[in-house]
């Protein structure tokens, strides 16, 4: 259940256009324009659909590139440790082909 | 989750973003710090964080950070917008750098393996094991680092070896990251890294990615080009690879090649050059001379004329350097008809899809070549840049020169007039420094995975800041095989557990990034340092501490390498009123700043090629400089682009370009020839699939530190296969199916991805390495550059069955 903070690099000239498309979507919370920079939270399920909420943004008409800043931590997964004695799967141990 | 837990999640995204675009603005937000780094920060407190800079841990861009600091913790994380390499800006790995630290697992006292379980002993005990185990054998010791050694971690090292020991068996795991950069500067300039710097950036009109995924590697250098588009100007960029990735969606052109193609594409510029006369006849007659291969081969090569480089290169015509690429011979004439244009600036990029190469000299030195013959460097715009992966790899193992071969500052073992520059230095007697190169990583490693009366002569291996557990290649052949082998004995200093510590004979507890003094060296020839800010946890240590603590514990135990000529201490280090300092006792440790001791000795080294240092206190002051750091007027300048008369003071007058450690001794540059090569190992009925392995923008290399920052972790929980859609579903392949992936050397599962970040061609796949469940170095070859020793990490077969669902 990602969600980033983004800053867009966008084409000035297509801000107005490109508030319009983006705040019409839900997975969108759109903040200020900074120095060219367009502050934006992304909300998506899943990491497939994240991955897909980017292609769409960097598809979009005046985008010009993506800075990731900032992404979500649940802090019911936070403290949860790496499984260490799993650490070699099965399917590693003393794996040759 | 709760909506209004996502709610707050989002206005917190918000806000950490808003910040972080006021700060690129040079604004102070009104919000304070970032709230991404931790969220401990308590706004209610009166006092709230201090703040002192420092480099982020992570890559070699060299982006500073601000570092909030609140009752003994690191509580929030800024880009630093005094820093000119950032701007202010910094990567979601950058952001979250202070998390590094309070992974719940972090090591704090060391730990001995007794029945094959690691047990808790004190630092005394420790010390004493690892004495006693070189003291007993000192020629089968090994000192394995890497590019994460601050410079005076690097330089202890370096002489406890070398100036100590002498025992040349040191290396960083920089050796399988930019090693052959190194060699590629050097058979061309003479002298290693990049003249041009991060400012070409800001006004090149072309940038050519060579096998390079700036949008994830160094996403902070990708978005400073991308960002002059949203400002009207108007930059070309090119990506040349096996794998469409997140650079190449901002790419106006994406030239797909086969394995080793790049050999044939630069050759196919440089022909095509030649062939309509369009190269820069004036630079090429003042600046530059031609080489090619000796026999038997060396570094240097033989001198060639310009009729043999042009007679060597007739053969590359557009057409054949499409059969040999598979890059369109249409697209070979367009670069090659941009560097042919003296009006454009061009600066090339890469970074380990030339190095990771079987012939990663020969290609580095062939991009030099391709700008050389056409003029294209020494103005700004104008370069051929190689970018590192890790924050020190330049300043640490480059420019300390902690590889078997080397000696602080670009001096050499093998070379007798230098190694008594680095005695005299040193103050050790004369003909203490070994004059035979040690091992380098791939023959140190198998050394130490073969049985001891086979020939295995390493015995035991310190490793210090890296994971070769988890980076070495085929490491059935080249780490698990220590196993089995009762005599040889693992030293780790570690922050966390990881794959190396997991074979660990004695586990030592570091310190982190701000738990210490430092000093890093970036891409672009940036000197950087920063002072401790946090205590490390329980009973962590530095790793410079721990070198110099074993070299006292050597004294003690009578070793006499480790005194010098005059019968002091190799590390005596004086207070101000010059008294000695037992800085081998950890509680005396800090009375004085060890790193600056150590650093103002090691900038002796540096004038040797040109590569001056200023003093530890000027360093003090800045987000770092770049050498030659000339003194004028009692100011310290930094250059920004060496070899030309216009920015660089040890360029004779008149000159325009000077290449002043020329290897034909003449001031020039050397073009190389160097033919089109077929890879070590090409698929086949078997195995009938490339494999490239590489990195994710969220994980820094093996994850050891990114795997326990939360946010990075759950954004990217794992590695994962991607297959090109079309080979996937000739294989009967789904999204997300689980697929066993094997080479000759080993396998793995994993989880297929199709169309998701980045696509393979056809009949390729790609697996990041960052982790440590799934360890894609089982399958990797460890065929390594004949002149740089750097391991190919990406290109060998495999083959790719699906196991189910």
């Amino acid at each position: 259940m990602p969600v980033s903070g983004l800053l867009l690099t966008i084409d000035g000239a297509c801000e107005v256009e490109l508030r319009k498309t983006l705040g019409a979507d839900a997975r969108v919370t759109l903040g200020e324009t900074l120095g060219g920079r367009l502050v934006v939270a992304l909300d998506t399920p899943s990491q497939s659909a994240d991955e897909a909420a980017w292609a769409w943004l960097r598809a979009e008409p005046g985008v010009r590139w993506i800075d990731l800043v900032w992404i979500s931590v649940d802090p019911t997964e936070a403290d949860v440790p790496l499984d260490r004695p799993g650490r070699r799967r099965p399917s590693q141990e003393g794996d040759s082909a | 989750m709760s909506p209004d837990r996502r709610d707050f999640l989002k206005a917190t995204a918000l806000a950490a973003a808003t910040v972080a675009a006021e700060r690129m603005l040079h604004r102070d937000p009104a919000r304070g710090a970032a709230p991404t780094a931790t969220a401990a920060a308590d706004p209610q407190k009166p006092s709230g964080p201090t703040w002192d800079k420092a480099p982020c841990r992570f890559c070699g861009t060299g982006c500073h950070v601000k570092v909030g600091v609140q009752d003994g913790r690191i509580v929030a994380i800024q880009g630093d917008v005094e820093a000119a390499v950032n701007k202010g800006l910094l990567c979601v790995k950058g952001y979250h750098v202070g998390l590094a630290l309070y992974g719940k697992d972090r090591l704090t006292t060391p730990q001995l393996r007794k029945n094959g379980k690691l047990v808790p002993i004190g630092w005394d005990e420790a010390l004493d094991i690892i004495a006693k185990r070189i003291l007993a054998a000192p020629e089968r010791f090994a000192f394995y680092g890497s590019g994460q050694w601050t410079i005076p971690e690097g330089y202890a090292a370096q002489k406890l070896m070398k100036a100590g020991l002498s025992n040349n068996h040191i290396e960083p795991n920089a050796r399988l990251c930019m090693a052959s950069a190194v060699t590629g500067y050097l058979s061309v300039y003479g002298v290693d890294e990049p003249a041009g710097c991060y400012d070409d950036l800001d006004v090149a009109d072309v940038i050519i990615n060579w096998g390079n995924n700036p949008a994830e590697m160094h996403p902070v250098l990708f978005s400073r080009i991308v960002d002059r588009r949203s400002r009207g100007e108007n930059v070309t960029i090119f990506d040349i690879g096996t794998r469409r990735t997140r650079t190449t969606e901002h790419c106006q052109h994406y030239l797909a090649m086969k394995p080793n193609g790049d050999l044939a594409i630069a050759n196919g510029i440089l022909h095509l050059l030649l062939a309509r006369d369009s190269y820069d006849k004036a630079f090429v007659e003042k600046y530059a001379a031609f080489r090619s291969a000796s026999d038997p081969p060396t570094l240097n090569g033989k001198a060639i004329d310009f009729a043999t480089f042009k007679a060597a290169l007739a053969p590359y015509t557009p057409a054949h350097v499409e059969e040999l690429s598979g890059v369109a011979a249409k697209d070979i004439e367009l670069l090659a008809d941009l560097f042919a244009d003296p009006t454009k600036k061009i600066t090339s990029l890469w970074c380990m899809g030339m190095n990771q190469h079987t012939r990663g000299t020969a290609i580095n030195s062939l991009v030099h070549a391709v700008h050389l013959l056409s003029g294209h460097f020494g103005t700004p715009g104008n370069a051929p840049t190689s970018l590192t992966g890790q924050p020190s790899a330049c300043g640490t193992a480059r420019e300390v020169g902690t590889f078997a071969h080397g000696l602080p500052g670009g001096l050499r073992v093998d070379n007798p007039e230098q190694r008594a520059e680095a005695e005299a230095i040193w103050r050790v007697p004369a003909g203490r420094i070994n004059p035979a190169v040690g091992l380098h990583t791939v023959a140190m490693w198998q050394s130490f995975c073969t049985p001891t009366e086979s020939g295995g002569t390493i015995g035991t291996i310190w490793v210090q800041v890296t994971n070769p557990g988890q980076t070495l290649p085929n490491l059935n052949k080249l780490f698990r095989a220590k196993e089995k082998l009762e005599d040889k004995f693992l030293i780790v200093s570690d922050v966390y557990p990881t794959a190396t510590t997991e074979l660990a004979d004695l586990v030592l507890p570091s310190a982190l990034w701000v738990e210490k003094n430092g000093m890093f060296g970036n891409s672009e020839r940036r000197t950087q340092q920063w002072f401790k800010m946090v205590k490390p946890p329980g009973d962590a240590r530095d790793d410079c501490w721990q070198t110099i603590a074993v070299a006292h514990r050597l004294l003690e135990l009578g070793h006499p390498g480790m005194k010098d000529g005059d019968g002091r201490f190799l590390f005596e280090t004086k207070d101000k009123a010059g008294k000695e300092v037992p800085v081998w006792q950890w509680e005396r440790y800090y009375d004085v700043n060890v790193d600056e001791r150590l650093f103002d000795e090691y900038r002796q080294f540096s004038r040797f090629k040109h590569k001056d240092l200023a003093p530890y206190s000027e360093y003090v002051k800045t987000r770092g400089l770049r050498w030659p750091v000339v003194e004028k007027d009692g100011q310290w300048r930094e250059t920004r682009w060496r070899f030309s008369e216009f920015d660089d003071g040890y360029v004779g007058k008149g000159k325009g370009l000077q290449f002043y450690h020329s290897t034909s001794k003449d001031d020039r540059a050397q073009i190389w020839f160097r033919p089109w090569e077929p890879p070590p190992e090409v698929p086949d009925a078997d195995y009938p699939l490339w494999l490239c392995t590489g990195r994710v923008v969220e994980h820094w290399h093996s994850g050891t530190m990114t795997m326990r920052i939360p946010p990075l972790r759950n954004a990217m929980p794992g590695a994962y296969i991607e297959i090109n859609p079309e080979d996937a579903h000739a294989l009967g392949i789904g999204n997300g199916d689980r697929v066993r992936l094997e080479s000759r050397r080993g396998g793995l599962e994993l989880r297929a991805w199709l169309n998701g970040r980045g696509v393979p061609e056809r009949g390729h796949v790609f697996v990041p390495f960052f982790d440590e469940t799934k360890l894609v170095n089982l399958v990797t070859l460890e065929a390594h550059d004949p002149f740089s020793k750097q391991p190919d990490y990406k290109k060998c077969a495999v083959r790719v069955t699906r196991v189910g669902p």
